[in-house]
């Protein structure tokens, strides 16, 4: 009985592994995903559902906002205009957008991780009276009056009345799609190129001084650190320590990753650096961190600065950031 | 229908197959309940029922009035969604729940929890019970209200100060799920009490009015909301 357990058991595994490799590829030397996408198995309908859901305002209260309005395509679906977020009726939040990428390796979100699961992540822009202004109940009674999403809801759920996990699981199921896997580092790893020397000083000037926090593959250890910025006395931000109340967690930040940096700025949870001249200027001054495990400020003199910032820029992916397949879906264009 | 021969001759070629329908026969078979278990919740003041936007006297405080109670109600050792109930006292029929009886309450041992354990919280979409469209899941941060509980209370000199106690949170050591257990039940009809007068007179002379946010507070208020819970003498 017992031993039949166990082959049930890894039959279904087995299974189970059939569907997350048909639908979701896990680049070579990547950990394991932490959403479980054999909950919510990635289907065409359901990706282009999302897509269709992500770019459209009709999630605002009126209809001004969508959630690409704050997380941009070319920018690492970041947005680049505003230092903080900018949401209906000009309101402006507290907190610089993060970027949108390999999120289905994310433990947490959200720069204090308030918010535990992917499919959990929409609610708060949605109901944020500053972001979009919404609820929930009315997100759903709009789209289940809509011809065009009772359509693509069924297409997707074989529902055309949308839920609350429907609709929660289709934007997942597009965000997911947002691997960057396709940079220069990531050629290099593979062997198919080689970096420049520049590059590969830059790229030992990284591993010795940045990799503790931004830790590779992903370039985020996924933890919240503190890096040294300087509190922002208008915001009065505490980071993680509004989540769990624990004093060492006061000012710390979930540790952004540095794929495709070169198009994320504005920088830092509050959008304070406008370049990545002066998030180098700034990890090289007094005031920063320094180097984590040997506790002394980090000193780069101007080559070395200007080697790291090379190496950064390795981490750009064209292919995702021009990826049609993220971008705006024509179907918005026309009348329903 | 087909025949037994033709039954046998498919068990045949099909070995696996079955296997596989056997063995999930089998893992279910466990879980086959003994009976039913019904249960009232009764919120009460000095051992009176109350319901919504009435006044009710409240010894030293002077006079209450709750506008909203909601909580959620958990089967023990069980961490799959099916097993939670939300009580919602604006609703008379949620305050009645009914669940098969478990294999390990067997011994007239009742025990459910109050609140959303820390598995559920952070385990992604939900719907039935735990549908964030029933306004107890918060929206700027992740996790489930456990207990909701607003009103008012106008003192003797008549000036009214509001309470709203959103009572939650999943991460240690503030999660706010409670186990509740009675012993000894006589029948599987069970009217359980839920003293608020208690609750509300302690909250109110010891806490801020208004707790919105997981915390030691919301830990201790809702501890305190789950021992406010009572077996009631008339148990059938
Ligand atoms: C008004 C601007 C705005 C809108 C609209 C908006 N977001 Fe965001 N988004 C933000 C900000 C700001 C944060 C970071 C907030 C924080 O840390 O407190 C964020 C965080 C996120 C994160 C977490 C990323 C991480 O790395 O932690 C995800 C995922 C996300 N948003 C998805 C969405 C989706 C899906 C929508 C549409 C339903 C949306 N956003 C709408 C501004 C916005
Ligand atoms: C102790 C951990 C730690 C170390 C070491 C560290 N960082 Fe950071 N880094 C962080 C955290 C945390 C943030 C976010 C801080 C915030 O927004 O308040 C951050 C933010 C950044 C950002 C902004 C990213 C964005 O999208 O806003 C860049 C760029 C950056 N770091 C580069 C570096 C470089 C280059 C190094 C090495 C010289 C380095 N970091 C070393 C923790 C670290």
């Amino acid at each position: 009985m017992k031993n039949r357990g166990l082959l049930l058991f890894i039959g279904v595994v087995c299974l189970m592994s059939f569907i997350v490799k048909d639908t979701y590829q896990i680049p070579k030397a990547w950990p394991e995903p932490i959403y479980p996408i054999g909950k919510n198995e990635l289907t065409i309908n359901k990706v282009y559902l999302g897509r269709i859901l992500f770019y459209d305002p009709i999630l605002s209260v009126n209809h001004t906002v969508s959630c690409a309005s704050c997380h941009s395509q070319f920018n690492a679906f970041t947005h680049a205009d505003h230092a903080l977020s900018h949401g209906i009726y000009d309101s402006i939040g507290t907190r610089n957008s993060p970027t949108l990428m390999n999120l289905a390796w994310q433990p947490y979100f959200m720069w204090d991780g308030a918010i535990n699961h992917l499919d959990m992540q929409a609610l708060a822009p949605i109901s944020h009276p500053k972001e979009m202004g919404e609820s929930l109940n009315h997100v759903l009674q709009k789209l289940g009056a809509s011809k065009r999403y009772k359509s693509l809801f069924y297409k997707a759920w074989k529902d055309s009345i949308p839920t609350t996990e429907t609709l929660l699981k289709s934007l997942s199921s597009f965000m997911l799609t947002l691997v960057s896997n396709q940079s220069k580092y990531d050629s290099v790893q593979l062997g198919l190129v080689a970096f420049t020397d520049q590059e590969q000083r830059g790229y030992a000037l990284f591993k010795k001084h940045c990799n503790s926090c931004h830790t590779e593959p992903l370039f985020t250890n996924y933890q919240f650190e503190a890096n040294g910025i300087k509190v922002n006395a208008h915001l009065n931000d505490f980071g993680r320590y509004a989540i769990t109340h624990h004093p060492k967690d006061s000012f710390k930040f979930k540790t952004p990753t540095l794929r495709n940096v070169e198009y994320s700025f504005p920088y830092m949870h509050d959008g304070r650096f406008e370049s990545l001249n002066e998030v180098i200027q700034f990890y090289a001054s007094s005031s920063s961190i320094g180097d984590k495990t040997k506790g002394r400020t980090l000193h780069l003199d101007a080559k070395e600065k200007v080697d790291l910032h090379v190496f950064l820029l390795t981490l750009t992916d064209k292919q995702f950031l021009f990826n049609r397949s993220y971008g705006y879906p024509m179907e918005l264009n026309t009348k329903e | 229908m087909i025949s037994k021969p033709e039954l046998f001759y498919f068990m045949r070629t099909n070995k696996l197959l079955c296997f596989f329908l056997f063995q999930i026969a089998f893992m279910a078979l466990p879980l086959k309940s003994i009976g039913q278990v019904k249960l009232s919740f009764v919120p009460t003041i000095g051992g009176a029922e109350i319901s919504l936007d009435k006044e009710y006297l409240l010894k030293e405080l002077g006079k209450v009035t709750f506008t909203k109670l909601k909580f959620y109600f958990g089967l023990a050792g069980d961490t799959s969604s099916k097993s939670y109930f939300l009580i919602d006292l604006e609703k008379k029929s949620s305050c009645l729940v009914e669940f098969p009886l478990q294999k390990n309450s067997l011994n007239n041992e009742f025990a459910f929890w109050c609140g959303v354990d820390s598995f559920t919280n952070t385990s992604g979409v939900y719907m039935g019970a735990l549908d964030p469209l029933n306004g107890m899941y918060w929206t700027w941060q992740s996790g489930y209200i456990g207990i909701k509980l607003e009103g008012q209370i106008r003192s003797m000199n008549g000036d009214s100060v509001s309470f709203e106690y959103h009572l939650g949170g999943y991460q240690n050591p503030f999660l706010v799920c409670y186990p509740v257990a009675f012993k000894n039940t006589k029948s599987s009809d069970l009217l359980v009490g839920l003293d608020l007068g208690r609750f509300i007179s302690f909250a109110y002379q010891n806490f801020p009015k208004k707790v919105m946010t997981p915390g030691q507070d919301a830990y201790l208020l809702g501890k305190i909301f789950s021992e406010s819970f009572y077996l009631l003498d008339n148990e059938k």
